[in-house]
């Protein structure tokens, strides 16, 4: 039973279709991630659900109630949605206790401990309760501005980019304390964010956005391994994609015949392989030839810490011209440029539904 | 080598602040000859009590009946859906040009029954509420959408969250707004002189033209002087010390603006009948005047004559005060620390003293220490320079801010001695500010009443005191002529007012 449903959601914004018959649900207690490029119309999403705009078509339904039905829609302080922004928006006139129980009534008994109670939650120092909002780091803010938002005991939480201020490391501590808040306390969430390893780790459920479509919405695995079209494949990761002759279980690339699950399916495609399928073997050129497998050799190195990008020029056959392929690497002391390699695939290859070698 | 420079620079901002310190140390000096038991029976008159009300009362109601307009107005062109917005924030800017007695004329000629405190106030409104226009719509302009989305978020609907998360951010621009309103009700001296209500300015005026500068007229100089100084205090004690910048990174949103729906008509009618009465009565009036005076009334010679002179002066002043003003405004930006800030204060509250304590303090000591220099052109343009001293300095600083030091370090390595670096590189890059600055002082001393009439030389007529004069003799139409040149000049200088305040919003 969903909790959120999206229905058809149109919206313009003059011209410009910011969001194109958009149809979404997400179930009680789960936690989305919208992901895409900016300018997709996640945004805009968001800002649907909270009721700072109103769609042109379509509905917007919470628990059962409809917030918003074309035009006609609830105002935004009457649908009990929280909200984290980007940049916390944190009131500047106000203590930081202040900001917490701006939601809260300021006449209820237990708001001072409410107050308390919701800093231990977020893990703020309660000697921060008098400070002013400027006088916070920007990890401390969004945690105010969490506090702030679960002061109210939300039906729904909503995060536009919350983590994209912070420092790398800061980030994914924060993300990780947000992600375990939000699930204990069961609220349904929905995450923004243009940043795929943040959505693949925060969300059960997974939705790429581009140009104001939903291009592809599922389980974070089934999107990072299954991908409906080369963008979202490419969004999601690195991907090589490779056009293929497909038949009988096989698929026939550059890389030789992987096999695929897809049996029935005939013909050229696009396939998709994750760079972890593949594995490098540092071998001589005659070696290379005599084994009849793919090989290539190593035209560009880029050091880039941990993994190092790659590039191989596959050796050209009949069939399938000299393809060039990057991948990232873990280890690079047995690579060279100018190195010859074999490669090596494992795992199945993943056939595209749309898009032919033709497009 | 810097370190050089800087201590000549930090000599004549010294010599300049000192300079402007002349009429706080005359109404101290004034205090200490006269002796207290004479001071105390100055002060503990009728008179004084009554002026005190009469200014207390007078801005304790202006003052939030300003706050009120200006907020509702500006909430109307800036957050709501009106009709034709850009073109009602220009007429609500545009009272500005006229000049405040110029509004006391057209009232006294189109309502002659108007007086006292209920007359006072209306027409104070009327002419000052822009001054809050201003700073509340940039500020409005400014801020962040996403603090009212999370507050409605967060279950306030929007009448609240105006209240509580608006309106506070407001509270800078409100408070610097309202102290230049209660310092202009101070100092103004034309247009209660036309409405007939005594403050101390017009009090001091009258025992000046009877008595000079007798004890009398100081002590009540004394006193609007402590006024001044309880006015500055208040607003920095009801500003606050919090910032109102955004807390986070990122550019903000263009803020949504409300849909009026039915109450569109009202408020239109509303600002239709505001602009009647802050631009229809005056330039009405003026209108009327110049008809029926017709031809007759510009009198070519005289009139000529006084723009001449007018010219001259805001010229001669405002090049006085941009100069003044270059080491001040240098130091603030290159070399700020304890000592600028104590200058910049100086010049600060000098800047906010009404240009009747600056007339009669030079008045004094031009008779007592260099009488040839008594009612001299040189004496009035100091005081031109004393009391638009805080505006050359503002502007300059925005400039020489924008030319960065390296430019001089490097034209330092290129062989050029300090000073001629500084006059090379960061004067001419400054030159627009300091032209604008130049500008903004001339435009003022062009619309100066009182300490013009206090000091000018004999046979000295500016436009204002030509406009004056005529009206003393209650010939209104010959005094048209005057009010619309002033007003034309003014234009520019609104005009100016009011494209800094969208520039500072960015847009």
């Amino acid at each position: 039973m969903s909790f959120l449903r999206l229905h058809c959601v149109t919206k313009r914004f003059g011209a410009a279709v910011a969001l194109d018959n958009v149809t979404l649900q997400a179930t009680a207690g789960s936690r989305t991630a919208i992901v895409g490029p900016s300018g997709s119309g996640k945004t805009t999403l968001l800002r649907l659900i909270a009721g700072f705009d109103v769609p042109d078509a379509g509905q917007v339904v919470l628990d059962g109630a409809v917030l918003a039905d074309g035009p006609a829609a609830l105002p935004a302080y009457r649908r009990g949605v929280g909200l984290v922004m980007q940049d916390g928006a944190l009131f500047p006139h106000l203590s930081i206790a202040d900001n917490i129980g701006f939601g809260l009534d300021r006449a209820a008994p237990n708001r001072a401990a409410r107050i308390a109670e919701l800093m231990r939650k977020v893990e703020l120092d309660l000697a921060m309760s008098d400070r002013r909002p400027d006088a916070l780091s920007g990890g401390q803010q969004q945690r105010v501005a969490l506090a702030r938002a679960l002061a109210r005991e939300p039906r729904m939480m909503l995060l536009d980019e919350p983590f994209s201020a912070l420092d790398t490391g800061l980030r994914a501590s924060t993300r990780r304390m947000v992600a375990a808040l939000l699930a204990d306390a069961g609220i349904t969430t929905i995450l923004v964010t243009h940043d795929q390893a943040e959505a693949l780790s925060f969300a059960d459920q997974l939705v790429v956005m581009a140009n104001g479509k939903v291009c592809q919405a599922g389980t974070s695995h089934e999107l990072y391994l299954r991908p409906r079209t080369p963008m979202v494949a490419t969004f999601l990761g690195d991907a090589i994609i490779l056009p293929a002759m497909l038949g009988a279980g096989y698929a026939a690339c550059g890389l030789g015949r992987i096999p695929t699950e897809h049996v029935a399916m005939q013909g050229p495609r696009m396939i998709m392989l994750r760079p972890e399928q593949i594995a490098l073997v540092p071998c001589r050129p005659s070696e290379g030839r005599l084994r009849g497998g793919p090989w290539g050799e190593i035209v560009d190195l880029d050091f880039g810490g941990s993994t190092c990008q790659v590039s191989i020029r596959l050796t050209a056959t009949d069939r399938h011209p000299g393809q060039l392929l990057a991948l990232p690497q873990m280890r690079r002391d047995l690579l060279d440029v100018g190195a010859s390699v074999r490669l090596t695939v494992t795992g199945t290859a993943h056939v595209f539904d749309e898009g032919s070698p033709a497009d | 080598m810097h370190s050089a420079r800087a201590v000549w620079v930090k000599i004549a901002a010294l010599v300049v602040s000192l300079a402007t310190l002349l009429p706080i140390g005359f109404i101290i000096d004034m205090g200490v000859r006269t002796g207290w038991p004479v001071l105390s029976t100055m002060l503990f008159r009728q008179r004084v009590a009554e002026l005190l009300l009469n200014t207390v009362l007078l801005a304790a109601v202006t003052v939030p009946l300003c706050i009120v307009l200006a907020v509702a107005v500006a909430w109307l062109t800036e957050r709501s859906d009106l009709a034709g917005a850009r073109i009602w924030s220009a007429l609500a800017v545009a009272p500005l040009a006229v000049p405040a007695f110029v509004h006391g004329y057209a009232w006294a000629t189109v309502a002659p029954g108007l007086h006292g405190l209920p007359g006072a106030v209306m027409v104070s409104v009327i002419a000052y509420a822009a001054f809050l226009y201003l700073p509340v719509a940039a500020t409005l302009r400014r801020l962040d959408p996403g603090l009212e989305e999370v507050a409605a978020s967060l279950g306030h609907p929007p009448w609240r969250v105006f209240w509580r998360v608006v309106l506070p951010q407001l509270r800078v621009a409100i408070c610097g707004g309202s102290l230049l309103i209660g310092l202009h009700l101070l100092a103004e001296y034309g247009l209660y002189g036309m409405i007939r209500f005594d403050t101390f300015t017009t009090a001091i005026i009258d025992q000046f033209q009877s008595a000079y500068n007798g004890p009398a007229a100081n002590t009540l100089a004394g006193v609007l002087v402590l006024c001044c100084f309880g006015f500055l205090t208040l607003e920095a004690g009801l500003r606050g010390r919090e910032r109102y910048a955004r807390v986070g990174a990122g550019a903000a949103r263009l803020p949504v603006r409300i849909r009026l729906g039915w109450l569109a008509l009202p408020c239109l009618v509303g600002l239709v009948g505001l602009v009647v009465l802050t631009l229809g009565v005056p330039l009405v009036t003026l209108a009327r005047w110049l008809l029926a005076g017709g031809i007759a009334v510009w009198r070519v010679d005289e009139i000529g004559s006084a723009l001449a002179q007018t010219i001259l002066y805001a010229l001669l002043g405002g090049t006085a005060a941009t100069v003044a003003a270059i080491p001040m405004a240098w130091l603030s930006v290159r070399a700020p620390g304890r000592l600028q800030r104590a200058l910049e204060g100086c010049n600060y509250i000098v800047g906010a003293l009404p240009g009747v304590v600056i007339a009669l303090a030079l008045v004094t000591i031009t008779v007592r220490v260099a009488l040839p220099l008594y009612q001299s052109v040189a004496t009035l343009v100091f005081a031109y320079m004393l009391m638009f001293l805080p505006r050359a300095i503002l502007s300059l600083r925005g400039s020489i801010a924008q030319a960065p030091v390296e430019l001089e370090h490097i034209a330092g390595s290129l062989g050029r001695s300090p000073a001629r670096a500084i006059w090379a590189v960061t004067m001419r890059l400054a030159a627009p500010g300091a032209a604008a600055g130049l500008a903004l002082v001339a435009l003022g001393i062009t619309n100066e009443l009182t300490a013009t009439m206090m000091l000018a030389p004999n046979g000295t007529q500016t436009l204002a005191t030509g406009f004056w004069a005529y009206t003393a003799e209650l010939d209104y139409a010959a005094a048209a002529p005057y009010a619309l040149i002033m007003i034309l000049f003014s234009l520019p200088l609104v005009w100016l007012l009011h494209s800094q305040s969208r520039r500072m919003a960015g847009r």
